[in-house]
């Protein structure tokens, strides 16, 4: 008795469900139609760049240690040397720093020196002039000298490393200039430094401009 | 009021140190040494082997040579006075001889007294070298005038 109650209550049941999925059949191919026929119109654009090259700093003494595998290395001048050197003798030495790099650059000069002999040493830095040594180790007044402007001058240097340019010296990509360097005993070297030696380096610290 | 100022303090300090462009910025860097050869001081040699003879026909003076490989740097006569050398007489390089008279020796009167001397390798106002053995010297002068001299080696 219920169940029949409940089916006069539900006539025509199967064609609402039918309904109804047709409906959602309905919305499906139309949601599908309007996916398949919108288009999108668009448009790129892109840029290539050149070629990125980093600039180089390039420090060289006389064309010697071009190249950054020879950075921080060192060029032994022989030439810079005296022997049985006199109190008051001195040797001068000259050369080219050069920016062999890209980039423009300033250096600094420091300078160090080992051995006994070395605390009566004196050495003097120029820049933009050539050297000149005259005397004779006969007459015992052996005398380096040197043009341009004074860096440094009269400086004991040790075995620590020490600057010796107030301002870092600017050098353009491709430019150069003269380095002059004495190296003096000084008159008043003890007299227990009779056949002592000494050698010394000096370092040209190049870094980029704007720094 | 003060933990205010602090606190500006701070941020300004802070500002700053973001700011500062070794702080934020990598340097490109290159360095060349440049090496020097040895720098040798000169070693004087001891004047050896010296000597001290009259001069025939000549009394009131007398050579004194000496031997040393310094002949690069000047020497110089020094005689003992009072405890203290003082030099005599100067010779310059490449010269190992050099003649004396009686009045070099700095009296203006001395009557037969000796004195003791020796030859030192000198260079520069700093560096010398005396030789050993001394010698004396006996001299005779009068007013700087040397009259007679003799010398003698003396024991080393």
């Amino acid at each position: 008795m219920t169940g029949h109650h409940r089916a006069a209550k539900r006539p025509g049941g199967p064609r609402r469900v039918l309904s109804a999925l047709m409906a959602v059949l309905g919305a499906v191919v139309l949601l599908g139609s309007v996916q398949g026929t919108f288009a999108f119109w668009s448009d790129e654009a892109s840029m290539s760049t050149g070629s990125l090259t980093a600039g180089t700093l390039d420090v060289t003494l006389d064309g010697n240690l071009a190249g950054r595998a020879n950075d921080g290395g060192t060029w032994t001048q022989t030439t810079f040397a005296l022997d049985a050197m006199l109190p008051g003798e001195s040797r001068a030495t000259s050369f080219a720093v050069r920016n062999a790099g890209t980039s423009g650059l300033t250096y600094a000069v420091a300078g160090s020196a080992t051995g006994a002999l070395a605390p009566a040493l004196r050495f003097s830095v120029y820049a933009g002039g050539a050297a000149a040594n005259t005397g004779t180790a006969a007459a015992g007044n052996r005398a380096g000298s040197c043009a341009g402007a004074a860096v440094a001058t009269d400086v004991t240097l040790a075995a620590a490393s020490a600057v010796l340019t107030a301002t870092r010296r600017t050098l353009a990509s491709g430019a150069s200039e003269q380095v002059c360097v004495i190296a003096r005993l000084t008159l008043d070297a003890a007299n227990g430094m009779q056949g002592a030696t000494a050698t010394a380096t000096f370092a040209f610290n190049g870094r980029q401009v704007g720094i | 009021m003060p933990r205010l100022l602090l606190v500006a303090a701070g941020l300004v300090a802070g500002t700053l140190a973001l700011l500062a462009p070794d702080g934020t910025h990598a340097a490109f860097t290159d360095d060349a040494g440049l090496g020097s050869g040895t720098f040798r001081a000169a070693t004087l040699a001891t004047p050896g082997s010296v000597t001290c003879t009259t001069v025939p026909g000549l009394v009131n003076q007398a050579d004194i040579a000496w031997t040393t490989t310094s002949t690069n740097v000047p020497h110089r006569i020094e005689a003992l006075s009072n405890g203290t050398w003082v030099p005599v007489a100067l010779v310059p390089a490449g010269t190992t001889t050099v003649r004396i008279n009686g009045g070099m020796m700095g009296s203006v009167l001395s009557l037969g007294l000796t004195y003791q001397a020796r030859v030192v390798a000198h260079a520069g106002v700093s560096w010398t070298k005396a030789s050993t053995p001394t010698f004396s010297l006996q001299t005779v002068s009068l007013l700087g005038l040397g009259l007679s001299v003799n010398c003698a080696a003396l024991p080393a």
